[in-house]
């Protein structure tokens, strides 16, 4: 499922997504989570407006969710994503941080 | 135009968990019914469309139709239709297409599903299988997905968390009278409400379970000038699908499916039918949420007013015009590529006056509509006696 190309391939563009700042629409938290990402549990995901048609689902992470409201501004991080076993890629992937 | 479809034969297996059945188990008893309810042999079929999701993934069976068809020992073409969780409706509509050109004359459509053998977080994973490459690395489910649409719907029109959990509890009621279905018993709204978070807002009990299950179809075009036969008969006269974007974030609302509403359209055009004609209807409540907004979207209410409607008790049995009486996917099961075959059964039954205890008094016409992922594709049919 994971290899080095397709690695490559996913991170070659994410210098791009670094540091872009946007706004939340919709939140919600997961409490059961899907394979390999059952160590990040509970975890935020937001449909994010960065503007110009540009709108995509992320995961919000170091937020108080209670605090979370329409309109939050957030900015793009670089994280990893999920969790692999010892021997495979780890995945890095954009997430977004409340401002 | 109307399409015709007589349907000859119909059948499903109890939804659940079937521990001593395979895929290939399930699929065979479910046409087996099928063929017995038609009064017809394998030898009268000329070629199988089954539907199912995720056998590739599952079973590490990626030949169904092969299979399917070796399993049944019918020497005829064998063709698996996949759209995720409207695989099933999908392959209707693929067999009805087949019939209209006049390819084939009778056909036997399964929609099989094996998913019990395995843990909740692999099927979960499985499942998002039908959602878009960002939605799955941000770690998103289908109870994630749909927890969004139903945060919009909040947010936009009030729905409540006790707009969603009478869904639940209502399609319980239904499933109490269905032998068939995987949770036949009833739930009371504290219990909903109270049932274990999976997602902000959505419990356990607002979202359809993991099962295992088949459903079969014999469908057959009438011939014009044919001599009508004295068995009551019901007719597929709609089938129409319509697409949406994959990706939730790039839709205009996250609180409708408007794929929804172009197939429901179409789909009345086609019947030539109003909603006022519409007796009872089996949709697409993977999560509570998805039923509120299918009332909605189907234009059985005004947006924004598909809590309340379901409220008022209309769709309860006994109401003007009962929705999922099966139990829906919510309490009857939801066996992925089974569910949008079992749907058109239900309707079915209830039409030729076989819904046991729920039946649905003098219904005419019904409707189902089923929904892959979270509305990249819908399709709806309508049915009549």
């Amino acid at each position: 499922m994971n290899n080095v190309v397709s690695a490559w391939r996913k991170t070659k563009t994410l210098p791009a997504e670094l540091g872009k700042k946007g706004r939340m629409l919709v939140w919600t938290r997961l409490f059961i989570a899907p394979k390999g990402y059952e160590r990040d549990v509970p975890y935020v995901v937001a449909i994010v407006d960065f503007g110009e048609g540009d709108r995509q689902t992320l995961q919000v992470v170091d937020c108080d969710f209670d605090k979370l409201h329409i309109g939050q501004e957030v900015i793009t991080t670089i994280r990893r994503i999920g969790t692999v076993d010892a021997a495979d890629i780890i995945n890095y992937g954009v997430k977004v941080k409340p401002l | 135009m109307k399409t015709n479809i007589a349907i000859l034969g119909s059948a499903t297996t109890k939804f659940g968990e079937h521990w001593k059945l395979s895929l290939l188990d399930l699929a065979h008893l479910a046409a087996d019914e099928a063929l017995q309810d038609a009064e017809l042999t394998t030898e009268d079929i000329d070629a199988v469309f089954v539907s199912n999701m995720l056998s590739g993934r599952l079973q590490h069976q990626d030949h169904l139709g092969a299979a399917v068809v070796a399993e049944l020992g019918i020497k005829k073409p064998g063709l698996k239709v996949e759209g995720a969780c409207a695989s099933g409706g999908l392959a209707v509509h693929t067999a009805i297409q087949s019939l209209l050109a006049g390819t084939y004359e009778t056909v036997l459509v399964i929609g099989v599903e094996k998913m019990t053998d395995f843990e909740a977080s692999e099927i979960s994973a499985a499942l998002m299988g039908a959602g878009a490459e960002e939605e799955r690395a941000a770690g998103l489910t289908f109870p994630g997905l749909y927890a969004l649409m139903a945060k919009a719907h909040m947010q936009q029109y009030g729905t409540t968390r006790e707009h969603m959990a009478n869904v639940a509890v209502k399609n319980h009621y239904h499933a109490s009278l269905n032998k068939k279905a995987q949770f036949p018993y009833e739930v009371s709204l504290e219990k909903v409400l109270a049932s274990a978070k999976l997602t902000d807002p959505l419990t356990l009990l607002d979202s359809s379970p993991i099962t295992d299950g088949a459903a079969a179809l014999i469908l057959r075009k009438v011939k014009q000038n044919s001599p009508k036969s004295n068995k009551k008969t019901v007719f597929i006269t709609a089938s129409s699908v319509a697409m949406d974007t994959l990706r939730l974030a790039e839709r205009d609302s996250f609180a409708e499916l408007a794929a929804t509403q172009v197939a429901a359209k179409k789909a009345f055009a086609q019947a030539g039918i109003e909603h006022g004609d519409v007796a009872i209807m089996e949709v697409h409540d993977c999560f509570t949420i998805a039923e509120i907004m299918a009332m909605e979207d189907l234009g059985f209410c005004k947006k924004g007013e598909g809590g309340d409607y379901i409220l008022s008790g209309e769709t309860r049995l006994g109401g003007k015009r009962p929705v999922n009486t099966s139990g829906g996917l919510k309490a009857c099961g939801h066996p992925v590529g089974a569910t949008g075959v079992k749907q058109i059964v239900e309707i079915r039954d209830q039409l030729l006056g076989r819904g046991g205890e729920k039946q649905v008094k003098g219904a005419k016409v019904g409707l189902t509509q089923n929904v892959g992922g979270i509305g990249a594709t819908v399709v709806v049919h309508i049915l009549q006696l």
